[in-house]
């Protein structure tokens, strides 16, 4: 009997494991992982990855809002700043990201065809404890793409993304400020509705095969043109594939967007003095925070940060990304965790 | 991945979470090692997900060759005593005999009698309802060998001392005969 055979087989093993239930904190620790890697994922498939609504790293104060004290020195670009009686007004904020353009602009590109960046992942869990992983990157400066070492309790020992945005793909971005901004919002919303498409067909798809409805995305928060060049203007700060003149026009961008928050005299989780840059992103419930270096502009570290909200249900949470070194090499250096 | 792509993974392991864990067992025989294997088939599609087109097919497709993988650094470990090998059938909260936890052990011990590649023609097909031709796709094989290898299995599995009773059940004929 054969086919009855096949039938009780097929009723057995359901039956076998039917009390048998997906943890929910694999699915929650996963997520974590990928919100702090969220940036370098974003880098790494900007050409199919969608500029989600809501992620942000760090912006910069109002010109006008910011209670911080107006100085009336000029900006090496006044293309983009408010101007009151004809005079150019910077808050210290702009001030600082001004600073942080001019360090750009003096720093020199590295040669190398890869990219080596040594990272440590720390997040604090909702029940207080704290986590951290470390791994290695390597970038291809030409195909954008590029292999991870890393040593993570229940994932592959590498991991290798084959495309991404390149070298040459950053440099061929405008590097005037007005242009630029121009480009970033426009990126943003063409990824915007690419990712929408991708999720929904997605979606659809697994509704088909599962036979199971599946929640529905709601429609995402709709964000101001400010908010989409915040994120896109942040994500490709981090990237150590610019060049030294798109850095600099990066910080002439983010100092004519309302909105951030800057500090100086900060310091990343290893200690090095850092500039913060951060901003309360209100459709993810947490502060995006972005250090970087004062004498390059370099970015040390990116983190997130969510205060407890019992009225929404949401605990605090910190995860972080800290970039301990980058340095160029010209061969694909061995996984150190196999 | 952002926030919305993080919204459809969860919506996704939501509709699929279990029926992957589940699956992972059966193909791993051993309900630690598929809770591993659910795992890390998560971690690869969350790496993957803005590129995957259909993530069940590619849950499905990574898990065996992680199973593959795992099974075979396995063989070169020594063996683990599993829980299902304490279980205790004196205690009180066993409860019925054809209940998940009381099947699970002679189930999973009748599979891991398979190679790897029996056992996920079998799961896919009598667990997870694919047809030949969709199991050849997974697993990169012909229809033919799917068929071919599935009867093999079957008969391996008919012989399995903890499923013959079972087996033997689904046969009007031999229902007197059925051992409890």
């Amino acid at each position: 009997m054969p086919e009855i055979d096949e039938v009780v087989l097929h009723d057995l093993m359901h039956r076998a494991t039917d009390d048998l239930h997906a943890p929910s904190a694999v699915t929650a620790g996963i997520v974590s992982l990928h919100r702090r890697r969220r940036v370098r994922a974003r880098l790494m498939s900007v050409g199919a990855t969608g500029a989600a609504a809501g992620i942000v790293a760090g912006v910069l104060a109002s010109g006008n809002n910011s209670p911080a004290a107006h100085s009336t020195a000029g900006p090496n670009n006044g293309t983009i700043n408010g101007t009151i009686n004809g005079t150019i007004k910077l808050t210290a904020a702009q001030r600082t990201l001004y600073h942080l353009s001019d360090a750009a602009a003096a720093t020199s590109r590295p040669a190398g065809r890869y990219v080596v960046m040594h990272e440590k992942q720390t997040t604090q869990a909702p029940n207080g404890g704290e986590e951290s992983s470390e791994n290695i990157d390597v970038i291809n400066t030409v195909t954008g793409g590029g292999l991870t070492y890393q040593d993570y309790h229940g994932a592959p020992h590498q991991l290798s993304d084959s495309a991404g945005t390149t070298q040459a793909q950053y440099d061929a971005m405008p590097t005037g400020a007005t242009s630029l901004r121009a480009f970033l919002l426009s990126q943003a919303k063409q990824q915007d509705a690419q990712a929408d498409k991708i999720m929904n067909r997605k979606l659809k798809q697994e509704e088909k095969t599962t036979g199971h409805k599946l929640s529905a995305l709601p429609n995402p928060t709709p964000l101001d043109n400010s908010t989409l060049v915040y994120e896109q203007a942040t994500y490709t700060l981090w990237s150590p594939l610019l060049s030294p003149q798109l850095r600099s026009a990066l910080y002439k961008v983010l100092a004519a967007t309302p909105g951030v928050v800057v500090k100086t005299g900060a310091h990343d989780a290893m200690g090095r003095p850092a500039v913060e840059i951060s901003h309360w992103n209100r459709w993810a419930h947490e502060y995006s925070e972005v250090f970087d270096n004062p004498s390059t502009g370099a970015t040390l570290e990116t983190a997130d940060v969510t205060p407890a909200n019992p009225a929404l249900h949401i605990t605090a949470s910190y995860g972080s990304d800290l970039y301990q070194s980058i340095t160029r090499t010209n061969t694909i250096p061995p996984n150190p965790y196999r | 991945m952002d926030s919305k792509q993080a919204r459809a993974f969860e919506a996704f392991v939501a509709g699929s979470g279990d029926g992957l864990l589940r699956m992972a067992t059966l193909l791993t025989s051993d309900p630690g090692l598929g809770e591993d294997v659910y795992q890390e088939t998560l971690h690869r599609l969350s790496m993957r997900w803005s590129k995957v087109e259909n993530p069940g097919a590619f849950c499905r497709r990574v898990m065996q060759n992680i199973v593959i993988d795992r099974v075979r650094a396995r063989q070169r470990r020594p063996p683990e005593i599993g829980l299902f090998d304490t279980h205790d059938s004196s205690d009180p909260r066993s409860g019925d005999p054809t209940a998940a936890v009381e099947l699970r052990p002679a189930l999973l011990a009748a599979l891991a009698t398979l190679a790897p590649q029996q056992r996920a023609v079998v799961v896919l097909r009598y667990f997870d309802d694919r047809s030949e031709a969709e199991v050849a796709e997974l697993l990169g094989i012909t229809a033919g060998t799917v068929k071919s290898t599935a009867s093999r299995a079957m008969a391996q599995l008919r012989v399995q001392p903890g499923l013959i009773g079972l087996f033997a059940a689904a046969e009007p004929t031999t229902v007197t005969t059925r051992k409890v």
